[in-house]
C-alpha cells in the first residue's frame, strides 16, 4: 500500500505521539488522549448527512463531537481518533477553521478526496493500530479474513479499518474493497499486489465482477443493514485488469450495517508465481 | 496559516524578551521548530500553537492574528452564531450547548 508524502507524515506523527505516550499495549483508547490534552468529547445528534464528527474550537479550547447515527464502537473510536489527527497534524488549523469559523465538520472512513481528511483518516489508523504493536499481534493472527477479525478484537477496531491495516503490512496478496450497490468506493491492495507490473488498481466508481459473491450479497439489502457475511473463491483477474490468470483468492464478504456498505477482502497465502511478478511486457 | 503568523510569533517571543531555546524549553518543543515557525517554513498544528500559546502567556487567537488583545478569548459568541446559522434547529441547540461549554472552559483556563 503507497502511502503520499502528507500520508506518510500522518503516519510518523501517530507513532510518535504512541512511543510518546509509552504506549507498549493494544487496544488504544483515543478518549484517554483527547482527556489527557483536555479536549471534551460528547456524543451529539446530527442531521448533516455523511457526518461521523465535528472539531469544534472556542478560543484555547477543542472540542469533539461524535454523531450518535454510528453504532459500531470501533467506527466511533476511529472517528474520535480522525479528529485528534486534525487537531496533532501540522497545518490543519487555517484549513478547518478559516477567519470566523469555530466548527469543522468531518466525514472520516477513507471516503473523503479532501487531502486533510484523508491525511486524518491514515493518522487514525496508525493512532490505533500502529506498526509497532499492530505488526506482531499481525503475525501472531495467521492469515485472512479470521486474521482480521481476530485483530480487530485486539485493537477494538471496525473490520474495515482493520482490513486496511492488515493490507498495509500483508506479505501475501490482499486487497480491501468497499462496495455499495454495483460499484467500488475504493479500495486498497498489499504490496505484492502493487508490485505487479500492469495490474490496475480499482477506482471509485468500477462496477464489481457481476458474478462475484460481493456483487451478488449486494442485490439483497438486508444483508448489508443486517451486517450478514458470505463468501466463496474469486479468481484476482475477474477483479483486477492486467493480473495475471489463475490466482485464486478467498473472497469475504461482509455488510457492514449502517453505514450502506459492503466490505470485501480477496487473500490469498499461496503468494504470486515470480513469472507473474516479475513478467516483462515491454 | 495565516501570513502574519511567523511575525505574530517571533514579536511575541521578542515582547517576552526570549530566545528561541527559551521558548522551545517552555513549549517542549524543538528550538528548530520555533525557527521554522518564525521563518513561516513550517505551520504549527493545533497542538503546538496551545504550546506555543501557553509558553508566550498569550491566547491562540492572538498568535493567529485574529485579536490584537494577548490574552483576549476572542469575538466567540457572534462568530458562533454566525458559524452555526446554515444549522438545523436540532444542530444548533445541540451545538450551542457543547460550545457553551467551551466558551466556560475557556474564560476559566484565562482566569487561572
Amino acid at each position: 500500500m503507497r502511502l503520499s508524502l502528507d500520508e506518510r507524515e500522518a503516519e510518523f506523527i501517530a507513532e510518535q505521539l504512541v512511543t510518546e505516550r509509552g504506549i507498549t499495549a493494544l487496544p488504544i483508547c483515543p478518549f484517554t488522549i483527547a482527556k489527557d490534552k483536555g479536549i471534551e468529547v460528547q456524543p451529539r445528534q446530527s442531521d448533516r448527512p455523511g457526518v461521523s464528527g465535528f472539531l469544534m474550537r472556542v478560543g484555547d479550547q477543542f472540542g469533539i463531537c461524535y454523531a450518535t447515527h454510528i453504532k459500531n464502537d470501533g467506527f466511533i473510536r476511529f472517528t474520535v481518533s480522525h479528529e485528534l489527527g486534525h487537531y496533532f497534524l501540522p497545518g490543519h488549523c487555517e484549513h478547518l477553521f478559516p477567519k470566523g469559523v469555530f466548527l469543522h465538520e468531518s466525514r472520516s472512513g477513507y471516503l473523503s478526496n479532501d487531502p486533510r481528511e484523508r491525511q486524518a483518516d491514515i493518522f487514525a489508523t496508525t493512532l490505533l493500530m500502529p506498526e509497532a504493536l499492530f505488526v506482531p499481534t499481525m503475525r501472531g493472527a495467521g492469515s485472512g479474513f479470521a486474521a482480521i477479525e481476530q485483530l480487530a478484537t485486539n485493537c477494538r477496531t471496525s473490520i474495515t479499518a482493520t482490513a486496511i491495516r492488515y493490507a498495509r503490512f500483508a506479505e501475501d496478496p490482499v486487497a480491501v474493497i468497499v462496495s455499495r450497490g454495483s460499484t467500488v468506493d475504493y479500495c486498497f491492495i498489499s504490496s505484492p499486489l502493487e508490485d505487479i507490473r500492469g495490474l490496475r488498481p480499482l477506482r471509485k466508481g468500477a462496477l464489481l465482477p457481476p458474478n462475484s459473491a460481493t456483487a451478488i450479497f449486494n442485490k439483497v439489502e438486508a444483508n448489508i443493514a443486517g451486517g450478514l457475511q458470505d463468501g466463496g473463491y474469486s479468481q484476482l483477474d475477474n477483479w483486477f485488469d492486467g493480473a495475471p490468470n489463475h490466482i485464486e483468492m478467498t473472497e469475504d464478504v461482509v455488510g457492514l450495517g449502517t453505514y450502506g456498505r459492503t466490505l470485501t477482502v480477496l487473500c490469498s497465502d499461496q503468494g504470486l508465481p515470480d513469472d507473474d511478478n516479475d513478467s516483462d511486457d515491454d | 496559516m495565516p501570513e502574519e503568523f511567523p511575525e505574530i510569533l517571533r514579536k511575541a517571543r521578542e515582547n517576552r524578551k526570549l530566545s528561541q531555546g527559551d521558548v522551545a524549553e517552555r513549549s517542549g518543543l524543538q528550538p528548530s521548530a520555533i525557527s521554522h515557525f518564525e521563518t513561516g517554513k513550517r505551520s504549527p498544528s493545533f497542538e503546538n500553537l496551545k504550546r506555543l500559546a501557553d509558553a508566550l502567556a498569550v491566547s491562540v487567537d492572538y498568535l493567529l492574528g485574529r485579536t490584537e488583545e494577548p490574552k483576549s478569548s476572542g469575538p466567540v459568541v457572534e462568530q458562533l452564531f454566525r458559524d452555526f446559522s446554515s444549522m438545523s434547529s436540532t444542530d444548533q441547540e445541540s451545538f450551542t450547548k457543547f460550545a457553551a461549554m467551551l466558551a466556560e472552559k475557556n474564560k476559566a483556563g484565562k482566569k487561572g
